[in-house]
């Protein structure tokens, strides 16, 4: 280790941003880097749930345990998460986790009066903070929004009755599913497609079709003027190989060559609705910075080599 | 293990084969009491006792929907004639809650019989028992979290479930797979699949259908290419630990899993009892400081419990509180792993294990007896501690108690030369130095 520098710079650039999706590349890191993005993600990026339910009457066909889990799982809009406290480590309330610094008090009344079946949804969740309220997917699906009356938790007969009290509080995903904001957050490496044009012209019209059809999914394509195979959609291609295969039984192998571009992903990202994906990244990236400044810090302070100065020494074979 | 399964720990916790198990407990006086006390006792509460009121209501039952923890009352029954209160304790080793209380009001004036309704709430948990719908059962090995499952590059999917597919090639469960393709094909569709098996053979050869009658795995391929997917359902998918790609495709589509009713909550600690005794093991290994701390765990764990009268060996059962079969094959695991100490503490020290007198002179160690030392009598009358004997056994046919050795062995070894002598076949050892003697 003389000096020499290993730093990277990565680019990022996005490619189509929706609210709850979100699609980028993510340009000169390696895949440690795209993969602890991922993870973080999914699991690191707080978000804020309903954690404890007391339950004051229940004469609904299910039992409460059972609403206490279905409601835990009901996305709540956080954008407040990330300056909101951990009630574990909340000062205001001791760790008590009731204080307005570390959760969201919830109430839910509802009673079936009449003869028709009465569905108890996340709309009939009143929040004690208007910022944290169920997620609404009735504009953003398109469906008619006076259907969507939001997430069944419960249905109730005439009767029944069910009154309740909720605390949501700040989570990780790594402590429950229930906190995590991403649907889907996945990455592949840019592919890299060449065609050995030589090759491919020595091919007829129809075992070009067919080196085209060998693919699942559309990457390949003729053109209609010049009967050439074309490259249309790299991105399309998923490593599965079967063009390099259906080359091999044609008896061309070499007809392309497809590399995986190592430091270059392409990134998808759906939020499940309690933060724009978009928002999800950014909080995504702040909390890695965040836990590897942890790192580095540790390193330099003493008690920290007390600490790991044997087993460092230990691992370098002492 | 075989046939172990890995499960997405984020779907368990989003209530993947959640499961509740009910237990009715009836409790009826009339049938309790005896016939002097018949109709003198009810249920009640007790008021100076104010500890059990969390618990029980008003009515001495308890409430509904109330958590009971193991040891925690449920019940009150207040008997007249001896003016006490009796609480009926919850056995069991995990939290319970109250489902329903059914009272029987048909002797209207007390009440005398109640159903009380218990509901066990079953999450999966490692050694639970799943199963497919083609006999493919399996244990819970291990449950992972989300971001831990390898993942699909293109749509992002995380497996719910990961088998392995050695369970394939001798079950020959090709139904299982071609369930999983056509699900996939169906989920991708929006639609059922018709997997009839012989449909294409009774098809009307008249019918419309005949020409595109070619195997339904085909059909599925070529659909599932039309998606955009690999033709024999295979994807490729990225480590969740490296998001590097994985070395090969795998395959993977929709099955319906059930949950067998095999949980090991109910199946006492079996397993953890294993668990612990290898622990101790690894202790005494690599940590020789504590080495006489873990043996004496060991010992502890194992060698106390009934034991059959004939082996001298635990007896087999979990009900009787037996001991675990550690047959040939786990032997043969041992051996293969050169845990020689682990084999002689699990087949020896803690079995059935026996100090047995040989005579080196004759061989025999069914000839020793004991001798009754003539002078102890005297001694005990003068008053006189006891002598040590140096040698209380002697050889019945030798008439000696020369040659007399001790020598560890299995007891079953001695029922052996027992059983042997009884066929008429005489068992001779020959007595060494070994290297440890
Ligand atoms: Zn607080
Ligand atoms: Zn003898």
């Amino acid at each position: 280790m003389d000096g020499a520098s290993y730093q990277r710079f990565p680019k990022i650039r996005i490619r189509e941003m929706k609210d709850d999706y979100v699609k980028f590349e993510l340009r000169d890191t390696d895949a440690s880097m795209a993969n602890a993005l991922r993870r973080v993600m999914l699991v690191e990026v707080p978000t804020i749930a309903i954690d404890l339910v007391e339950i004051e009457v229940n004469s609904s066909v299910l039992n409460d345990e059972f609403i206490a889990h279905r409601l835990g799982l009901i996305p709540l809009t956080s954008e407040r998460a990330m300056n909101m406290r951990f009630s574990r480590d909340c000062d205001a309330c001791d760790g008590d986790g009731q204080c307005e610094f570390c959760s969201v008090e919830f109430h839910l009344r509802a009673k079936c009066m009449t003869d028709q079946t009465l569905d108890v949804t996340s709309k009939d969740l009143i929040s004690s903070d208007h910022t944290v309220i169920p997620v609404d997917f009735s504009d953003s699906a398109g469906f008619d929004s006076s259907e969507q009356r939001g997430i069944i938790i419960v249905k109730l007969r005439r009767g029944q009755e069910l009154r309740l009290r909720a605390i949501a509080r700040k989570g990780i995903g790594k402590d429950h599913a229930k906190w995590s904001p991403a649907a889907t957050v996945t990455f592949m490496y840019e592919p890299e497609i060449h065609i050995n044009e030589d090759l491919m012209e020595s091919l007829t019209l129809d075992e070009k079709r067919g080196f085209v059809e060998s693919s699942p999914t559309k990457v390949f394509d003729i053109d209609p003027n010049t009967h050439q195979v074309v490259v249309v959609d790299r991105e399309a291609y998923t490593y599965d190989d079967e063009v390099l295969k259906k080359a091999e039984a044609m008896g061309k192998p070499g007809l392309v060559e497809i590399y995986a571009k190592e430091d270059n992903f392409i990134f998808t990202v759906e939020s499940t609705g309690v933060i724009k994906a978009s928002q999800l990244v950014l909080n995504a990236i702040e909390i890695l910075k965040q836990k590897l400044d942890a790192v580095r810090l540790s390193e330099d302070t003493v008690e920290a080599d007390d600490q790991f100065g044997e087993l460092g020494a230990h691992m370098r074979g002492g | 293990m075989e046939d172990a399964m890995i499960l997405n720990k984020s779907s368990v916790e989003r209530g993947m084969f959640h499961g509740q198990i009910y237990q009715t407990e009836t409790i009826d006086l009339s049938e309790q009491s005896r016939k002097s006390d018949r109709g003198r006792s009810s249920f009640r509460r007790t008021v100076t006792d104010k500890s059990t009121h969390s618990h029980i209501d008003a009515d001495g039952l308890p409430y509904v929907g109330q958590m009971i923890c193991p040891g925690d009352a449920y019940c009150s029954i207040y008997n007249e004639v001896t003016n006490m209160t009796r609480n009926m304790v919850k056995k069991g080793t995990e939290p319970v809650y109250v489902d329903y209380v059914a009272v029987d009001v048909k002797n209207k004036k007390n009440l005398q019989k109640v159903n009380i309704r218990f509901r066990h709430p079953r999450n999966p948990v490692i050694g639970d028992k799943f199963s497919s719908r083609h006999g493919q059962k399996g244990v819970c090995s291990q449950l992972w979290p989300d971001v831990d499952m390898p993942f699909s590059g293109t749509t992002g999917m995380r497996p719910d479930l990961v088998i392995n597919p050695h369970a394939f090639p001798s079950r020959m469960t090709i139904a299982m797979l071609i369930e999983s393709i056509a699900a996939k094909v169906g989920s991708l569709n929006g639609e059922f699949i018709d997997a009839t098996p012989f449909a294409s053979s009774v098809a009307d050869p008249n019918g419309d259908s005949t020409c595109e009658s070619e195997l339904l795995v085909d059909q599925i391929g070529s659909r599932l290419k039309k998606h955009g997917f690999n033709y024999h359902g295979v994807e490729v998918l990225y480590s969740g630990f490296y998001g590097t790609e994985l070395p090969c495709a795998i395959f993977i589509g929709p099955v319906y899993y059930q949950r067998l009713r095999h949980m090991v909550s109910d199946k006492f600690q079996a397993r953890y009892f294993i668990i612990s005794l290898l622990f101790a093991y690894i202790h005494q290994v690599l940590c020789p400081v504590n080495q006489g701390l873990s043996i004496l765990n060991v010992f502890q764990v194992r060698s106390t419990g009934t034991v059959d009268q004939v082996t001298r060996q635990p007896i087999k059962g979990r009900k009787k509180g037996g001991g675990i079969r550690f047959g040939e094959m786990e032997r043969d695991s041992m051996l293969a792993h050169g845990a020689a100490y682990l084999l002689h503490d699990r087949l020896h020290t803690c079995s059935d294990y026996h100090v047995a007198d040989v005579c080196s002179l004759c061989g025999s160690i069914l000839t020793t007896t004991f001798i009754q030392p003539q002078q102890r009598l005297v001694r005990e009358i003068s008053g006189l501690p006891p002598p040590r004997a140096a040698k209380k056994v002697m050889c019945q046919s030798c008439q000696t108690n020369e040659g007399m050795e001790t020598v560890a062995m299995p007891y079953v070894f001695r029922y052996l030369a027992a059983e042997l002598a009884a066929m008429n076949i005489k068992m001779t050892l020959h007595l060494g130095h070994g290297a440890g003697a």
